[in-house]
């Protein structure tokens, strides 16, 4: 099958950067309407749904090396879109929030886009350069983001504790690269690959002992321990969750991770594939390690959390830590599951923060006790929240249980049973907290607060999130369909 | 050879001196200004090594930027350009993690073998196929282009981030 | 061996001459630019009345100089003695090394030609700033940290322009060696692009922190600015300093712009060039005299809005603007020669025509809502 032209695989990205850059320019030149200027949402939303659908321009199944540093296959097509919608309902749910609480909506909407493009390109890199570059690139966004409420002290505090931990992280990460790259020659993957198993060092007489390469791969994993938010480097995570405007909480607790992940699925396949003994050692006491760290970190402190953004970012390190199981197995069924359980995580993460989003424009405040009642003050926020805390646990007849199920039974099949006794552990563990949103919303009520009024956009967003999550947990074949193909390409050659 | 020797200690010896003051004086200013013979000292290494266009890399971004940053953070920094503002936090942990820093990399150096043949020689031209290595479609063109729009964030960003209220 | 120490020894005591002419030279340019600016202000500059300074005075800033050696050095109390000390060191070391890549000549004048000589001279210059940092911090004195703070925010912000501006002539050279540069000039760059040989010249004077620039060391706001503190032979460095920096951006302006070394001649005497160069470094330099002499001091915001809002797109333009130009002629097939110098001269002349028409439309507009404001303020 032909090939499109080159530049063609890079639309998605490219039609952000573009977006971005015509609301600031927009955004300067056009005169300001007193009402938040919604123009520069519209655009948002347009072009995020362009850059989906010019997804779709080129061959379902094409595969190819773009300008050398990016890969274009069905895993990245798969992930981009994945991504494209979960960017779209965080538009959505931003608009009332960011009308509600800042001035200057533009630069909000194209740093967005901008962290969509980061997250874009991250997800199809084949170079450790290009590595590096979208890490930063996607942190810096972050920052930016995490502290765009410049009024409000938590939300500079959170930026900053993340600038620090970010910058310090990623220095770890280039380091690590650098080793690698030093020894090889080559910042391609695959060359990578072959120079460390021997087949093609710069200098012929050079041997390379792979086990001493160890502490060096350990500081690669930790930067994308960091941008995924696994523990233990998750410190910065529950600062930057409470501070950040919400809408970016949303966006910082799904794109970062699922990015992230596409990016370390990658490199574990092709950089370090498991017939290299550094594989080998990569998957199994570390990335087992983070997923164990992760799983307990997560599910113990989350315990004690009274904030829900706090509560969400030790959920979602508990998430990251059951997510990691199928990175450290690395079997074609064990991603087929990644894919499915991300894509459930994303869509219940997007439910949940779309209810927190409505509750925090409106309390301006995002503690549990704010929720009582929730069930008759504003229904539809309260039903969201339900079903994305229950798929987040893994009730049946949500995508949230077919998620683990599929995951459970890859590990189970690849010989990790123990991991899945871990797992199966924490999910009980995780009640606990769960509990606390469930009783909050629905148990508790509080007669004298009104209803809440939620915003149309949001309300579309909750709509397609519930409805997703639902459809997911009875019907999951097709995206199942997807995620086996979008994987199946890593395991043909081989 | 035993000449060029004898220079590399010379300058190793000065980098190392250098990067020990860094962490040792007590006026964070001073340290800032150790921080840049050290990394002068690198550009020599640079030098040594006959790739100019490395040492001069070093000197306009080590020194020209990151370095005249440091300092003007320090000096608009309450107390940053008063004496004893050095606080040493955490020395002992940061001591603890340097050295088992050192010696993770040492140990890692000594198991990987270093090759016998003479170093590859300097490719004629160097300049010029790194020049043409960024903006090859083949090279790295992206990461180039993609640093570029990073500047951009990181400009806006600063600029909305810092500006007054 | 023995050919790679004669190398060696030869390339140290070129190394050595080439470190000591511009401190030889600078000790008449220092008489020359006192004797312009007298000229100017109506005086008669330095005279050898009741002296034995020679004629015209020729020796005044030898005797000068000796008199400043013989003076007591002070360092103040509270000054931190390391650094200061090392400031005025470290600004007559910077000011010095940059003259190790400028061509004096076609072949032999000059100690090593680097390929990459334009951008070694952006690198040295990028630790100018430091002497005045360090100047101005060891003293302990409020003037003298306004100053360095005036001095450092103007130097890295002209520092954008004159790369910008430098990256001209090494676009149409193909070459970052100062040699390739002067021989790629059968007409000089002035000739071609000279809205960069001026973005470039004003960029230099404010490296240089010359009047209109010269808030450094504003002598009616911050006393001497960052070498407030300074006497005796330390100060003389400083002095010293500034005047190697304002013939080195002269020479480099003249490698750049004016042709180097070109000249009639040079091919049959290859010391000529060396004349050729310093004649035009002259040139160079004395326009920097008269702008001393004539022009009053900016305020630092107006020098900054300026390097931000003015400078800066106007280089990036230029730039860009070259690039293109150079591009499409070659596509046109004309890559040499002076068809290829013509077309590049009427792109510039056609956006500095552009750029002159926007700058008054923004002034009109500026002035408009000056007009508006002011009857409203008078209401008040």
């Amino acid at each position: 099958m032909a090939l499109a032209p080159p530049i063609a695989y890079l639309l998605a990205p490219l039609c952000l950067l573009v977006g971005s850059v015509l609301i600031l320019m927009a955004d300067v030149t056009l005169p300001k309407r007193e009402s938040g200027s919604p123009l520069s949402w519209w655009l948002a939303l347009l072009f995020v749904l362009v850059s989906g659908a010019s997804s779709f321009v080129v061959g379902r199944d094409d595969a190819t090396q773009v300008f050398a540093v990016l890969a274009y296959d069905p895993f990245t097509a798969y992930v981009w879109r994945l991504l494209l919608a979960t960017l779209g309902l965080v538009v959505l749910i931003s608009q009332a929030y960011i009308s509600h609480n800042v001035k200057e909506a533009g630069f909000f909407y194209a740093a967005l886009l901008l962290f969509g493009f980061g997250a874009l390109v991250l997800t199809a890199c084949t170079n450790t350069i290009m590595l590096i570059l979208a890490v930063d690139f996607l942190s810096i966004v972050g920052y930016v983001l995490t502290g765009y409420l410049h009024d409000d002290k938590r939300s500079t505090e959170a930026a900053l504790k993340y600038l620090i931990y970010g910058s310090a992280v990623s220095a770890v990460m280039a380091f690590g690269l650098s080793w690698l790259y030093g020894i090889t020659g080559t910042a391609d993957y695959e060359l990578t690959a072959r120079g460390l198993a021997g087949e093609w060092v710069w200098a012929a007489s050079r041997t390379v002992e792979p086990l001493a390469l160890i502490p060096m791969v350990t500081f690669v994993l930790a930067g994308f321990a960091f941008k995924i938010g696994s523990a233990p480097f998750h410190q910065w995570l529950p600062d930057a969750f409470e501070g950040a405007p919400t809408p970016v909480t949303a966006s910082l607790a799904i794109i970062p991770k699922v990015a992230g992940f596409a990016a370390l699925v990658r490199l574990t396949l092709v950089m370090l594939p498991e017939t290299l003994t550094l594989g080998v050692w990569w998957r199994w006491p570390l990335v087992a390690f983070l997923s164990v760290m992760g799983m307990f970190l997560g599910n113990l402190i989350g315990i004690w959390q009274t904030n829900v953004k706090r509560l969400m970012a030790y959920s979602g390190i508990a998430q990251v830590g059951y997510a990691l199981i199928a990175v450290a197995v690395a079997t074609e069924r064990s991603l087929t599951a990644l894919l499915l359980y991300l894509t459930v995580y994303a869509i219940a993460e997007m439910g949940a923060f779309a209810a927190i989003t409505v509750m925090s424009t409106h309390a301006r405040s995002d503690d549990l006790a704010d929720y009582r009642g929730l069930h008759h003050r504003a229904p539809i926020l309260a039903a969201a929240m339900i079903i994305s805390i229950l798929s987040l646990f893994g009730m049946p007849g949500t995508g949230g249980f077919i998620g683990k199920l599929w995951l459970f039974t890859a590990a189970l099949d690849a010989g990790r049973g123990w991991l899945i006794v871990i797992a199966a552990v924490n999910s009980i563990i995780s009640v606990a907290y769960y509990w606390k949103v469930i009783q909050a919303t629905f148990v508790h009520s509080d007669p004298e607060q009104g209803r809440i009024r939620v915003p149309n956009a949001t309300m579309v967003a909750v709509t397609i999130a519930v409805f997703t999550v639902l459809a997911l947990g009875v019907y999951p074949n097709v995206v199942l369909r997807w995620a086996e193909a979008a994987v199946h390409g890593f395991f043909q050659a081989g | 050879m035993f000449a060029g020797q004898v220079v590399f200690l010379i300058i190793a010896c000065l980098m190392l001196g250098a990067a020990v003051r860094v962490v040792t004086s007590r006026r964070i200013f001073h340290a800032a200004l150790w921080l840049i013979g050290s990394f002068f000292c690198v550009a020599v290494i640079y030098m040594l090594l006959e790739s100019p266009f490395m040492a001069g890399i070093q000197l306009f971004i080590y020194i020209g930027g990151i370095a005249v940053l440091t300092v003007i953070a320090i000096m608009v920094t309450k107390g940053g350009m008063h004496p004893d503002s050095h606080t040493l936090g955490n020395g002992w942990s940061a001591a603890i993690v340097s050295i088992s820093l050192f010696i993770v990399m040492a140990w890692t150096i000594t198991q990987l073998g270093f090759p016998n043949e003479p170093g590859m020689p300097v490719a004629e031209e160097g300049l010029a196929l790194l020049g043409a290595a960024l903006v090859d479609p083949g090279g790295y063109l992206v990461p180039f282009e993609v640093v570029s729009v990073m500047l951009m964030v990181v400009l806006i960003g600063s600029l909305y981030l810092g500006r007054e209220r | 061996m023995t050919g790679l120490g004669g190398e060696v020894i030869r390339t140290l005591l070129g190394a050595f001459a080439m470190a000591l002419f511009p401190l030889v030279v600078v000790v008449f340019l220092i008489w020359e630019a006192r004797k312009v600016i007298g000229r100017m202000q109506d005086r008669l500059g330095p005279t050898n009345a009741g002296t034995y300074a020679g004629p015209f005075a020729l020796f005044q800033t030898v005797a000068d100089g000796i008199k400043i050696l013989t003076k007591e050095l002070i360092i103040p109390t509270g000054a931190d003695r390391g650094v200061f000390v090392a400031a005025p060191i470290l600004v007559v070391t910077v000011a010095i090394a940059v003259w190790a890549v400028i061509p004096l000549g076609p072949t032999g004048l000059q100690v090593v030609d680097l390929d990459i000589g334009a951008f070694y001279v952006v690198a040295i210059s990028a630790l100018a700033p430091f002497s005045m940092i360090m100047a101005g911090w060891s003293s302990r004195n409020k003037y003298a940290e306004v100053g360095a703070f005036r001095a450092v925010s103007q130097i890295v912000g002209y520092e954008i322009p004159q790369v910008l501006a430098l990256l001209i002539p090494v676009l149409l050279t193909g070459s970052l060696s100062l040699q390739d540069i002067i021989r790629a000039q059968d007409i000089a760059f002035i000739f071609v692009v000279p809205l960069a040989a001026f973005s470039f010249l004003i960029a230099c004077v404010a490296e240089v922190g010359r009047l209109p620039f010269e808030l450094a060391e504003a002598d009616s706001e911050i006393v001497a600015g960052y070498f407030t503190e300074y006497s005796g032979m330390m100060f003389g460095a400083f002095y010293l300093g500034e005047f190697i920096n304002n013939l080195t951006v002269s020479v480099i302006f003249s490698v750049l712009f004016l042709g180097g070394w070109r000249g009639p001649w040079v091919d049959q005497v290859p010391w000529l060039g060396a004349v050729w160069l310093m004649a035009k470094a002259l040139l160079v330099f004395n326009v920097l005299v008269l702008f001393w002499a004539a022009m009053p001091r900016l305020r630092i915001d107006q020098v900054l809005a300026f390097n931000w809002k003015f400078m800066v797109p106007l280089g990036l333009v230029e730039l860009v603007t070259v690039a293109i130009a150079d591009k499409t002629m070659e596509s046109l097939g004309v890559a040499q020669g002076w068809e290829r110098s013509a077309g590049l001269l009427v792109a510039n002349l056609v956006l500095g025509l552009a750029i002159v028409g926007v700058l008054s439309l923004v002034g009109r507009e500026a002035k408009r809502r000056r007009s508006f404001r002011r009857p409203g303020v008078g209401a008040a």
